[in-house]
């Protein structure tokens, strides 16, 4: 099973971490700061770092910049902050994805097993014709399927469609009249709450945490768009 | 400084030499006319000895001339030197005042006027005298006074011109500045109602004189018409002054408080006025700037101390989330520790409430205001709440009035406000009944209505519920912060629009005005 490392300099933190993800039968390395977590990773074979970005000594921005020197694991950051900005700058120095805290467990656990699938599994993986790719999402036009970090995801044929596109144009902003009228190809009255809650449902499926979605965006009072640029 | 102008010796000096060449000047003048009147026979009565000085005079008169000449060339040269050398001071570049010349200057002509009188006085009682060669001691002496007392005179003038004291230092200009300066000040004390009373009374008289003259005077009519014009020219530089100050205080009404009024040709109450406004514009900008200070250091501090919040909160909700998959076989301790996870949720709510909420009162958001589809957000707000509301068994009816412009708002920050509004709804709306979500023009501005009928008796006035930690419901035992609407607020403030929250019995209404694009 894959190794992790948790690094926190909360003891109570990484010990609840540590239970959740052996529950879930991984192997697990602790860190107490940023040093021990760089030689941690420099000792042992780890798939995937989680690692709070406030410790005294080395901060968890720092040790993940270092850690992008010899590795590409998938980083985790925990961060207290909510800050934007924080999020901005722990993904652009190389982190992968990022959890507030207080975090809810099971949406770490989620997060853990989509960056290890992502970094395991799709690695090498050939972009294959008729197939739609944003990150970790899949969309094959010619299976008619969607997958996200390789798992299926199960979609109605108007939430495929709606999905299918706003992946062709990734970055564009569709408002629900637009969507309406490409989906369901003429318009109706009271078409736009029909819309936003085919969304919203997509997103449900979609999204780790459908609250703080990371592919499909509500660009509010605008309408909605697929990320674009996510690795 | 060495130049000679600057020493104390050659000054000295000068002064010496100019008296004795002066004097001699003088007598070698007074030899060429004795010569003179020798040759023209007028010393035929007088003395033997004044007879022979013009008789040698008048055989040597080129001698006396080229004596004559030289003495006076001397005698300028110097009085040129002390001149320049009036004021000035070893080792400095300025112009110095000596006790002489800080003297008022009519009072010191006044004196140097009597000693004139007095040295004539003694010239005159001399020449009264029987003249013999050694009265010309005494009278010599006396020139020699005379030659000094007007060097003083132009030396202090000199030294007062270069300091420009010439004028100022006069009795008489004392006099003058003081009762002008008495006048001025009682002229400033009076009340604007008498200043004006005043100068137009001036203005009257002086219009009354000049009328009555002008009767048998051209002169005067055009004088007449001069001083209408100035008349007018000085209500219109007062006027526009005052529209100045007008201007000034709009905008320091209307916010800008670095606005300044220029002072600069400015008088008298105008100018007081004018510096007022400043100073009242001065001490807004200083009170604003330490409350927006006060403003960013408590969100710093909220956001700190929330920070630290969220370390231990971390912990809690993950142990109560594990206790709570654990056997622990016993119903009692499985719903304590139930209660324990509610409570961490809510009090995880409660600590980005916090922080939300302060950040959004101190305008620690960042806004970009753009124009926005109400119809979009209102559809995605309630797409958001669908099956909550359905759960609720609450039925949103939307009424979107037809044509309505863009709005300017913050998407983001328009759907917290919605997010929040319908929370609420979810919360204290009384199932089986319709939420009316109404979208119309209102008063210049695009207004959404959200009505409800509340399920308990709203027992707070509707306008303090947006304040922090006011909930409708006394008993406080639904969830929440009591954030929710004081958040709302603040960032419809935020996006220059307004919430305002109205409760008629039962009937629970929010109206959110926005800012057309």
């Amino acid at each position: 099973m894959h190794h992790i490392l948790i690094c926190d300099d909360d003891h109570d933190i990484v010990s609840a971490l540590d239970i959740y993800l052996r529950a879930e039968g991984y192997t697990t390395h602790l860190a107490y700061s940023g040093r021990e977590a760089l030689n941690a990773v420099a000792q042992n074979d780890i798939h995937l770092a989680l690692m709070d970005i406030m410790m005294p000594g080395l901060d968890g921005i720092s040790a993940t910049a270092q850690l992008r020197e010899t590795s590409n694991i998938p980083v985790i950051l925990l961060t207290a902050k909510s800050e934007d900005s924080d999020k901005v700058l722990g993904l652009s120095i190389g982190a992968d994805d990022y959890v507030t805290k207080p975090f809810n467990p099971v949406e770490v656990l989620a997060r853990v097993k989509s960056q290890l699938r992502r970094y395991t599994q799709l690695g090498g993986m050939q972009k294959r014709e008729q197939q739609l790719v944003i990150g970790g999402i899949v969309l094959d036009d010619a299976e008619k399927t969607v997958t996200a970090d390789g798992e299926i995801v199960p979609l109605t044929p108007t939430e495929y469609a709606i999905l299918k596109l706003l992946m062709e144009q990734p970055g564009r902003v569709f408002s629900s009249a637009e969507i309406y009228d490409a989906v369901w190809k003429g318009s109706a009255v009271g078409m736009e709450n029909t819309v936003a809650v085919h969304i919203r449902h997509i997103r449900e499926k979609l999204e780790i945490n459908p609250a703080e979605p990371r592919y499909l965006k509500v660009v509010w009072g605008h309408g909605y768009k697929m990320e674009r640029g996510l690795s | 400084m060495n130049k000679l102008t600057h020493q104390f010796w050659a000054k000295a000096v000068a002064v010496f030499l100019f008296a004795i060449v002066t004097l001699l000047a003088l007598f070698s003048f007074a030899g060429i006319m004795a010569g003179l009147s020798f040759t023209r026979g007028d010393l035929a009565y007088t003395e033997y000895w004044i007879r022979s000085i013009g008789y040698t005079a008048s055989i040597s008169m080129g001698w006396v001339v080229a004596a004559a000449l030289l003495f006076t060339i001397l005698s300028i040269a110097l009085f040129v030197f002390l001149l320049s050398s009036a004021g000035k001071r070893r080792g400095s570049e300025e112009f110095h005042l000596s006790r002489l010349d800080r003297v008022p200057f009519d009072l010191l002509l006044t004196i140097v006027l009597f000693a004139y009188f007095a040295l004539f006085a003694g010239m005159r009682g001399i020449s009264d005298l029987y003249f013999t060669p050694l009265s010309l001691l005494p009278a010599g002496a006396l020139t020699a006074a005379g030659i000094l007392l007007t060097l003083m005179l132009f030396v202090t003038f000199a030294a007062r011109v270069k300091t420009g004291t010439l004028w100022r230092n006069n009795v008489i200009a004392y006099i003058l500045v003081f009762s002008w300066r008495l006048l001025a000040g009682l002229f400033r004390n009076l009340s604007l109602l008498w200043k004006g009373i005043l100068v137009y009374l001036a203005f009257g008289l002086l219009c009354m004189w000049l009328y009555s003259s002008a009767m048998h005077d051209g002169a005067a009519v055009l004088l007449f018409l001069l001083v209408t014009a100035a008349m007018l020219a000085a209500l219109c530089f007062a006027a526009l002054q005052l529209q100045q100050l007008q201007e000034g205080a709009q905008a320091l009404a209307g916010g800008d408080l670095a606005h300044r009024i220029d002072t600069k040709g400015m008088h008298l109450d105008i100018k007081a006025h004018a510096d007022a406004l400043n100073g009242i514009g001065d001490g807004m900008r200083i009170a604003v700037e330490e409350r927006m200070k006060s403003e960013r250091m408590k969100t710093d501090l909220i956001a700190n101390v929330s920070h630290d919040l969220k370390t231990p909160l971390t912990s809690i909700v993950n142990y109560v989330d594990l206790l709570q998959k654990e056997e622990l076989g016993n119903d009692t301790a499985k719903g304590y520790v139930e209660v324990l996870s509610r409570q961490a949720q809510r009090l995880k709510k409660l600590t980005t409430d916090i922080v939300d909420a302060s950040k959004a009162s101190s305008g620690a958001i960042s806004v970009s205001l753009t124009p926005t589809d109400v119809k979009e957000i209102l559809h995605q707000s309630l797409a958001e709440y669908a099956e909550r509301l359905a759960a609720a068994d609450v039925t949103p009816v939307v009424r979107i009035a037809d044509g309505l412009p863009s709005i300017l708002a913050d998407g983001r920050l328009a759907w917290r406000v919605m997010d929040n509004l319908l929370n609420n709804a979810l919360k204290y709306a009384l199932p089986g009944t319709r939420l009316y979500c109404d979208a119309a023009m209102q008063g210049g501005r695009v207004s959404l209505t959200l009505k409800n009928i509340s399920r308990e008796p709203i027992g707070v006035p509707a306008a303090e519920l947006t304040e922090r930690f006011v909930r409708g419901d006394s008993a406080r035992t639904s969830e929440g912060s009591g954030l929710g609407l004081s958040i709302a607020k603040s960032l419809m403030e935020l996006q220059k629009g307004e919430l305002k929250i109205d409760a008629d019995g039962d009937l629970f209404k929010a109206t959110l005005c926005f800012t057309v694009a």
